[in-house]
């Protein structure tokens, strides 16, 4: 978190999700003139010179592109909320509109904002009284711990595996060119070639940029990791999409299927977007026009899928619909659920094993509470072996694993003119670093010089 | 008995307590400067040589600020080599092979020239005098006191000073030098929080023994530049170094000898140094290394002894003669002195403000290796600062307190105060996070409008510094305001398609820049002096960092704003709920005394630092 208060920052008033409308706050010197280069107002000439506790209608472009249709209010600074100048965007609510707004407010100059930082900034400028003291503190505290929590569990998995090696590929290259600073005169050390370290920030930048085309900024973009609950009717895909969706924190939405028999709903858990798919049950034994109808959805829902759970009535064992269902979904990533475990006749897992071929075998019970816990983390072990694709970065990371890339691409160039700078190289290598510590919320106080003393024998 | 009192007592005659005594008397203060050996004031006790990377900046910057072991340098030099030369101009550093004694006689002569404030005395201090709880004279063993206002201590390895050869051991400051023990006991009385570290020293060979034919040779520099900037005399190089190495063999007789040594076995304590290790400690940490070199320094123009930089060590002297032995080119080798280590008394930096005077103690500073570093240049260093505060304070100035981006003596003594160190504490440019600014080449300009306020400089070389500055300053000027044209003589010469900022082309080291200066002084019309070859060299060092230095300008700025956020002492920080109990135990111990100070301080977060702003501004309120 940065201390400063001199800054512009931006951020998402209303909470993330689905919803009618969106509000999008700027506070800082530069609020007025960062949006003016984005929005288009429809009746005033430039939104710099209008009054204070006005509202105007108009268009945000990124460049030639509209993007949505907006309500931008302008309160002057000092009688604000925060007592600097503040800009406040109401726009279409959804995914897409709000994260790339946040985007194009970043790029054009507005730092994304820290938890909590915009009632900081109220009362470090005086604009709350002192009983609210504590609470600021508190929420300055809890603020952060969160972003730190979320954070942590954000990088998950593949992810988190990738960004904890540019970090130490970054380290080790700076510590091999202070230690080259250092002793390079003076020692025999054994420094990394200057080919092998283009190579190794090559590598480092490949990485970032790989997690910059693929990981989705949230806010929405992505749509989710796809959950299809497959099985024939009454086998418990009901009770199980509703279990898995109510003990999930949030259920972000809740749209009913395009036919009556799909529904769907988002839900963000541990940081994962998960899209669950309840669908029809496909086996009926005299199916009506609607049926097939619904059946072949089904089948299209499986195909569409990311994962697959086929659900099994422990009573009604595997007859033809679970047979029929194994053979569609055989190319997918899935897995086996044996539902009603609370029953005590039907099949085990063991009596599965001639047909369930490489699939894992979890057995549950909704009406017990059993085995589900066991199902999301096969769920989100699922997720992370399926890649940076489906974790979401938040705009304010994005932005960091931007600003990496672009140091690292400077260090090359540095690295690759002659003569060598070392010590420009070094700077730029500390900024990278700096950015890519923002990515995960730790600051890297890890000192370079432990790292030198550690891989290098001096020795004078 | 009472005798005269003096305005500041300097106790201790190294590189700290020299300069200290040296700058105080500068500054118009009566300075009694305390030593336990006349003839010994300004004595290299290790390698012979000043300087460094990172260590040639505060060199530089001693000079800037008018102290005397940049001239020292110059005038005991005997061999002087530039390093980094290979590398940009913010890491070239100076470092100069010294002949002990003639190092040792300039500073004895500079401060014998100062006797018109600056007496020297041959006396041990056995304590603190304390009058209302703060210092006010020191005690001498024989039982006489002198009174004073300040108080600087600066004794190095010999506050209580414990010797290491093998596993003997005896109290000494250096080899046949008795330490100082009752201070130290005074010291902890006073509620000081103290430690013990630990360094060493190699042997010392005789000359004609050595043979040099076996091993390479390292020469200086074809034009040796001098340290000071008030040294006018050409330098040479009179001397050269020489390289061997070490073997298989000598790492077993040593290993063999593990059993024998005070490190290996636990006899000695204290904290080492990682960047300075003895040669046990290369083979224990990095057992795969084969062989290790050393450089083969002499230690005067006598040349009668070799200093073997590399073999650091406190094994038995029989150890050390069959590993000496065992090198190529010391076959033959006779020691004249052997390696010892060395454990001593320090007080956690943590016990100082940022003018080097304790927390605990009014009046009381402390300099040099007592706050825990190693070197002659980060002592020096320590002392001027000191001893500049100690006049200042005398004087009724404000104190002088460097920023990290104004000095390498301005981080060295943050690191200090603020963080702390477990080890003894080397300066490496790598600390310095505005590497780029602070330099060598622009320590003097950076540095001159302080020396002049407090009474460091003479107005001559005030003068003649700020002359160089404002060059500068012009040059680059002018420069910035150039544009070269492609069809000008010197943009046919240079090949130009479009008109370029003649900034931009001093930048590339491909560009001749004699075609630039042409070309500029036909174009502005301004006398040849603007690009002066000094000048020229600063212009294009300039430039190249023009652009990182203004970006850490902004982050400067943020942190001055920081940095006028006072913590008063007052702070109890238990009273803050929302900080951790890790972070209320650092604030409460390192007390630092502005906003930017305590963002410093290891552990503390962004975080725990909105929260005290915001208590802060609560409490204002209240």
């Amino acid at each position: 978190m940065t201390t400063s208060l001199n800054d512009t920052i931006v951020a998402l008033s209303t909470p993330f999700g689905v919803s009618a409308l969106a509000v999008i706050r700027l506070s800082g010197p530069e609020a007025l003139s960062i949006t003016n280069r984005i929005f288009s107002p429809s009746r005033v000439k430039n939104i710099k010179s209008v009054k204070s506790y006005t509202v105007h209608h108009g268009r945000i472009k990124d460049g030639n592109k509209e993007v949505d249709e907006v309500m931008v209010a302008v309160y002057k600074a000092p009688h604000t909320y925060t007592a600097q100048d503040i800009v406040e965007v109401t726009c279409h609510g959804g995914g897409v509109i709000i994260s790339t707004l946040l985007e194009l407010f970043s790029q054009n100059g507005a730092r994304p904002a820290e938890p909590g930082e915009f009632t900081k900034r109220a009362f470090l400028n005086g604009k709350m009284d002192l009983s609210q003291a504590e609470s600021v503190n508190s929420l300055i505290n809890a603020g952060s711990r969160r972003a730190l929590n979320g954070a942590l569990k954000i990088l998950n998995g593949s992810l988190r595996e990738k960004t904890e090696k540019i970090k130490s590929a970054l380290f080790e290259v700076k510590a091999n060119i202070d230690a080259d600073i250092e002793w390079g005169d003076t020692e025999e050390l054994e420094i990394i070639d200057r080919s092998d370290i283009i190579d190794l920030l090559d590598a480092a930048r490949g990485s970032v940029e790989y997690i910059l085309d693929n990981s989705k900024a949230y806010a929405g973009i992505y749509s989710g990791f796809r959950v299809v609950i497959i099985g024939r009717p009454n086998a418990g895909k009901s009770s199980l999409f509703n279990r898995l969706l109510c003990e999930s924190r949030s259920i972000v939405n809740n749209i009913p299927g395009t036919t009556r028999d799909v529904i769907e709903s988002e839900v963000i858990s541990d940081r994962y977007l998960i899209r669950y798919v309840d669908t029809a049950g496909l086996g009926l034994e005299n199916p009506s026009e609607t049926d097939i109808l619904s059946a072949r959805k089904s089948v299209e829902e499986i195909e569409a899928a990311d994962f697959v759970i086929i659900l099994i009535d422990k009573e009604k064992g595997v007859g033809k619909p679970e047979k029929d269902i194994l053979k569609i979904a055989s190319g997918k990533k899935r897995v086996i659920v044996i539902n009603k475990s609370d029953k005590a006749e039907g099949v085990a897992k063991k009596d599965l094993s001639a047909v369930s071929g490489e699939s894992k075998i979890i057995e549950t019970s909704c009406k017990a509470d059993t085995g589900l816990e066991k199902l999301k983390e096969e769920i989100k072990h699922q997720i992370d072996k399926a890649g940076p694709e489906h974790i979401m970065v938040s705009v304010r990371q994005k932005n960091s694993f931007n600003e990496t890339a672009r140091g690292i691409k400077r260090v090359i160039d540095i690295m690759e003119t002659s003569p060598v700078s070392y010590e420009v190289a070094s700077y730029e290598l500390s900024e990278a670093i700096n950015y890519i510590g923002l990515i995960d919320g730790t600051v890297i106080k890890e000192d370079i010089l432990d790292r030198i003393f550690s891989d290098f024998c001096i020795g004078k | 008995m009472t005798i005269k009192k003096y305005d500041i007592i300097v106790v201790g005659a190294g590189h700290a307590g020299t300069e200290a005594a040296y700058i105080a008397a500068v500054m118009g203060v009566s300075t009694l400067l305390v030593t336990m050996d006349r003839d010994n004031p300004g004595f290299m006790s290790c390698n012979p040589a000043i300087g460094g990377v990172g260590k040639g900046q505060l060199v530089k910057e001693i000079d800037a600020l008018g102290g005397i072991m940049a001239r020292a340098a110059d005038e005991g030099g005997i061999e002087f080599k530039k390093l980094n030369t290979s590398k940009g101009a913010a890491v070239h550093s100076s470092r100069a092979q010294e002949d002990r004694d003639l190092y040792k006689k300039y500073i004895q002569k500079e401060l014998e020239e100062k006797t018109n404030n600056l007496n020297i005395k041959e006396a041990e201090v056995s304590g603190l005098l304390k009058k209302e709880g703060a210092v006010a004279g020191v005690n001498l063993a024989d039982g006489a006191k002198i009174e004073a206002g300040k108080v600087i201590l600066t004794p190095g390895t010999f506050l209580n000073g414990m010797l290491h050869i093998g596993l003997k051991s005896f109290q000494g400051g250096r080899v046949g030098e008795k330490s100082s023990c009752a201070l130290a006991e005074d010291l902890r009385k006073l509620g000081l929080d103290m430690m013990r570290f630990k360094t060493g020293t190699c042997p010392r060979l005789k000359g004609d023994t050595i043979d040099f034919k076996q091993m390479a040779v390292e020469e200086g520099d074809r034009q040796p530049e001098p340290f000071s900037l008030r040294t006018d005399k050409k330098l040479k190089n009179r001397v050269k170094c020489f390289t061997t190495y070490t073997n298989k063999k000598t790492h077993r007789i040593i290993r063999d000898g593990f059993s024998q040594s005070p490190l290996v076995t636990g006899k000695i304590e204290g904290t080492g140094v990682r960047y300075c290790p003895s040669i046990e400690d290369k083979l224990i940490r990095f057992s795969s290394i084969e062989k290790h070199r050393i450089v083969l320094e002499p230690e005067s123009l006598k040349k009668d002894l070799y200093y073997p930089n590399g073999v650091s060590t406190s094994l038995p002297e029989k150890i050390q003669e069959k590993f000496i032995h065992s090198i190529r080119g010391l076959e033959k080798a006779r020691i004249v002195k052997y390696g010892y280590g060395i454990e001593h008394d320090i007080v956690s930096p943590l016990e100082l403000k940022p003018t080097l005077e304790t927390k605990k103690v009014n009046n009381l500073y402390l300099a040099g290796q007592i706050n825990g570093t190693t070197g002659y240049e980060e002592a020096a260093a320590q002392g001027l600062l000191a001893g500049i505060n100690a006049a200042a304070s005398i004087r009724g100035m404000e104190p002088l307190i460097l920023k990290r981006h104004e000095a390498y003596i301005g981080v060295l003594i943050d690191d200090l105060v603020t963080k702390g160190t477990l080890e003894p504490y080397r300066m490496f440019t790598s600390r310095a996070e505005y590497r780029l600014m602070i330099r060598e080449d622009n320590a003097h300009t950076r540095l001159i409008e302080k020396a002049r306020d407090y009474g460091t400089v003479d107005d001559e070389f005030y003068h003649k510094i700020n002359k160089i500055k404002e060059g500068v300053k012009k040059a680059v000027r002018i420069v910035k305001k150039t544009v070269v044209l492609e069809g000008s003589p010197a943009g046919r010469k240079l090949k130009l398609t479009k008109p370029t900022a003649a900034g931009k082309l001093f930048k590339n080291p491909r560009v001749d820049s004699d075609i630039l200066i042409d070309n500029i002084k036909e174009l502005r019309g301004c006398s040849p002096e603007i690009f002066f070859p000094e000048i020229l060299k600063r212009l294009k060092i300039e430039l190249k960092y023009e652009g990182y230095i203004k970006k850490q300008t902004k982050n400067i700025m943020e942190l001055s704003d920081m940095e006028k956020v006072k913590l008063s002492d007052g702070i109890d920080y238990r009273k803050i709920n929302s900080l951790s109990n890790e972070e209320t135990e650092k604030l409460n111990k390192v007390r630092p005394e502005n906003l930017a100070r305590a963002s410093r301080i290891s552990g503390i977060t962004p975080a725990a630092i909105a929260t005290i702003m915001v208590y802060l501004k609560g409490r204002k309120e209240k």
